[in-house]
């Protein structure tokens, strides 16, 4: 099976899961077709404890949300993935690219995408 | 006993007590400040004349018994830096004081004979008026020591350094904190060059004695500021172990930095590789490492329940500085290519001194850089920049009156400024609603204009979709109004976190500012009351000549794509031009 390279950051708390303080960060080897959830399975990190969840930049998931778990990761992908304790305002998100996952998981919640989900 | 206005003016060193008037009774904090602006002032003066007013105001619960995290001061003038209307405000012990001595503002007006500086002394007995001329050239550090040292019952300290004794467009005013150090900061638009051009070096307010704040009905008040504590104390941002309690506001440094909308080496890119550095995790590292006096959460005021302020120590666990925000840290560090944390205390704490606004200070800096005067990432050039501000040399003197006179002096076309003021840390090519806030807002760009309020518990539910682009502007008035109203109350900005999710919070607000004041005010009509201020503070800008044209994101975020994502800002001017469309109906 071919594998694939993939560069990890945990922020706040998340950090303990791989052996760090508040961020940590770490090149991953995982097979071809490996999603977010097999990803988090790797450092064992529970779903319910990840907030806002980046995939190369584009904003993927939410706190209470799992927009992301089935996204296939690519070759090279960089994936950062924070804590509930991070605070991430609509305000400062309006307007900025999300996954089509996300966005759909968004639109079709009560509350809309300015909510904070706990 | 009913509210007072305390008039000061400069000219004839005179203080009159004047009855709260009819007209102003229903405003407090930003609400009041801009009131009294457009009664008072001809909005086209200059902001460093005899016509211009400084305006301080406490908002509606501040100095009420156990009010939460309430302890914000409204500063209003004409700005130097943006040549309109301006509300800048600040934490630290001076809100809760004036209104204890039962003073819904000051005004401070009028300008003495030339080269004349005084220290103001207010207590409930009065106003007194010193000669300053020893103060002169001190920085605030040492203010503050001075009149601790001087004055009993530990007052609150409102002063400016020596950027304000110049009267320099990034003069802010700095208020006390309970530990008696400089840090907060009515900071952006220049206000402590009013301050300045009023010959005002440093105000003491001692509340001994005073009358307190009077409640109308403390029955609804209870009622309402228990729901808002409840709703920060519940909600994860703000909770007891919560994000800004663990990280301060700088947790959000990594998170815009994934997003890609982190402006990086003078708006030329959306991501920093050092952005990790000098974030919020790695400030707690820190402290937690070093101890000492070291605070990872810290009141800025009494009666603060966020505590999103923290104590940065040296080393040896001495003090070093408070608080390296999200924002000073991004400007002084991601924004100039530097990722040394020592390096942005240290700017930090010369922000604090010379009274510098340190969003201004960093985005001037960086501009500096992109001119070709420093390389990005120069450290040790760029403390010796604070030197030239703090000893006043032409460098020092074009630097100190912000980003747009320093890119005229080193010739740089990427400055990213609206009306005249800096942007904030938030890319608005990644993240475009916050560019609609940045163009259409009276302040210039400014970060805190419009928090999030979601729009169905504003009542106004069902008009917007925020996934939407095209509702953009409808939404930035929404949280326009919002944000209005909050700058009014008295209450931090940061309660809009745990009220946009926990309604309850929100009537709360409300019902709390109706306890302490009997006015009608329900989370019904908030959005309302906010768009009151908004259209008071829009006039003024109109009057003092602004366009629409005014309303525009600068030139180079249309031409130049920002890496990551490679986006450019394509808002049509129309979206922008319907925020403010309004006002004439």
């Amino acid at each position: 099976m071919a594998l694939i390279r993939i560069t990890l950051t945990l922020y706040g708390p998340l950090a303990k899961f791989a052996g760090g303080k508040y961020i940590v960060q770490k090149t991953v080897e995982l097979e071809a077709g490996a999603t977010i959830r097999d990803l988090m399975d790797r450092f064992e990190i529970p779903y319910d404890q990840k907030s806002y969840l980046f995939i190369n930049n584009i904003l993927s998931d939410m706190p209470g949300l799992s927009a992301s778990l089935d996204e296939v990761l690519s070759n090279n992908a960089r994936v950062g993935i924070f804590s509930l304790q991070h605070m991430y305002p609509y305000q400062y998100r309006d307007g900025l690219p999300m996954s089509e996952n996300l966005t759909k998981t968004l639109k079709e919640r009560s509350g809309g995408a300015v909510h904070n989900t706990y | 006993m009913a509210k007072q206005i305390l008039r000061i003016n400069m000219t004839n060193l005179e203080a009159t007590y004047e009855p709260l008037p009819e007209k102003w009774a229903r405003w407090a904090g930003r609400g009041l400040t801009s009131a009294v602006l457009v009664d008072e002032v001809d909005p086209t003066c200059h902001p460093l004349g005899p016509n211009n007013k400084l305006v301080m105001a406490p908002g509606w619960v501040s100095g009420s018994p156990a009010a939460p995290s309430s302890g914000r001061t409204s500063f209003g003038a004409k700005s130097p830096l943006t040549g309109g209307i301006k509300e800048a405000n600040s934490g630290g012990l001076s809100s809760q004081k004036i209104a204890k001595l039962g003073l819904a503002a000051i005004i401070l007006e009028g300008m003495p004979q030339k080269g004349k500086w005084y220290e103001i002394f207010i207590n409930k007995d009065g106003v007194k008026f010193e000669d300053a001329s020893e103060l002169m050239g001190k920085g605030m550090y040492e203010i503050d020591e001075l009149m601790w040292a001087k004055y009993e019952n530990k007052p609150a300290v409102i002063g400016v350094g020596p950027v304000g004794e110049r009267k320099l467009s990034n003069a802010g005013i700095s208020v006390n904190d309970p530990e008696n150090s400089p840090g907060r900061y009515a900071g952006r638009g220049g206000l402590g060059a009013v301050m300045g051009a009023r010959g005002v070096k440093v105000m003491i307010v001692d509340d001994k004695g005073g009358p307190g704040v009077e409640l109308v009905n403390k029955e609804l008040y209870t009622e309402g500021r228990k729901k808002v504590a409840a709703a920060m104390g519940e909600h994860a941002l703000t909770k007891v172990d919560g994000g800004l309690w663990s990280f301060g506001t700088n947790v959000l440094m990594n998170i815009i930095n994934e997003a890609g909308g982190l402006p990086t080496r003078n708006f030329s890119a959306g991501q920093f590789e050092g952005a990790a550095k000098i974030s919020g995790e790695a400030v707690a590292e820190n402290i937690e490492t070093r101890g000492g006096v070291g605070k990872v959460h810290h009141a800025c005021h009494p009666g603060c329940i966020m505590q999103c302020s923290s104590i940065y120590p040296n080393e040896d666990g001495s003090k070093f500085v408070s608080v390296i925000e999200y924002e000073t840290s991004w400007a002084l560090g991601a924004n100039c290519g530097i990722d040394d944390l020592e390096y942005i205390a240290q700017a930090t704490w010369e922000c604090n001194d010379i009274g510098l606004d340190t969003i201004e200070a960093g985005n001037a800096i960086a501009i500096a850089m992109d001119g070709g005067h420093l390389e990005f990432g120069d450290t040790k050039g760029a403390l010796k920049l604070f030197d030239e501000i703090r000893d006043g040399t032409p460098l020092g003197r074009v630097l100190g009156q912000g980003v747009e006179a320093t890119a005229k002096a080193f010739g740089v076309y990427r400055v990213p400024t609206v009306k005249g003021q800096s942007m904030p840390a938030y890319e608005p090519r990644a993240i475009k609603g916050i560019g609609v806030t940045y163009a259409t807002t009276v302040m210039g760009a400014d970060h805190t204009a419009g928090y999030t309020i979601a729009p169905e518990i504003a009542g106004v539910g069902g008009k917007v979709d925020p996934l939407d682009n095209t509702d953009k502007g409808d939404l930035s008035l929404t949280f326009q109004a919002a944000t209005a109203f909050i700058d009014s109350t008295g209450y931090c900005l940061f309660i809009a976190f745990p009220i946009l999710d926990i309604p309850e919070g929100w009537a709360g607000m409300a019902e709390s500012v109706a306890g302490v004041t009997g006015l009608d005010i329900t989370g019904d009509n908030v959005i309302e009351i906010g768009k009151e201020i908004l259209k008071m503070e829009r006039l003024f800008n109109e009057a003092a000549g602004f366009t629409p044209a005014d309303d525009r994101l600068p030139e180079f975020m249309r031409d130049e794509a920002l890496p990551p994502h490679n986006v450019k800002w394509d808002m049509e001017d129309a979206v922008l031009d319907k925020v403010f469309a309004w006002v004439h109906d």
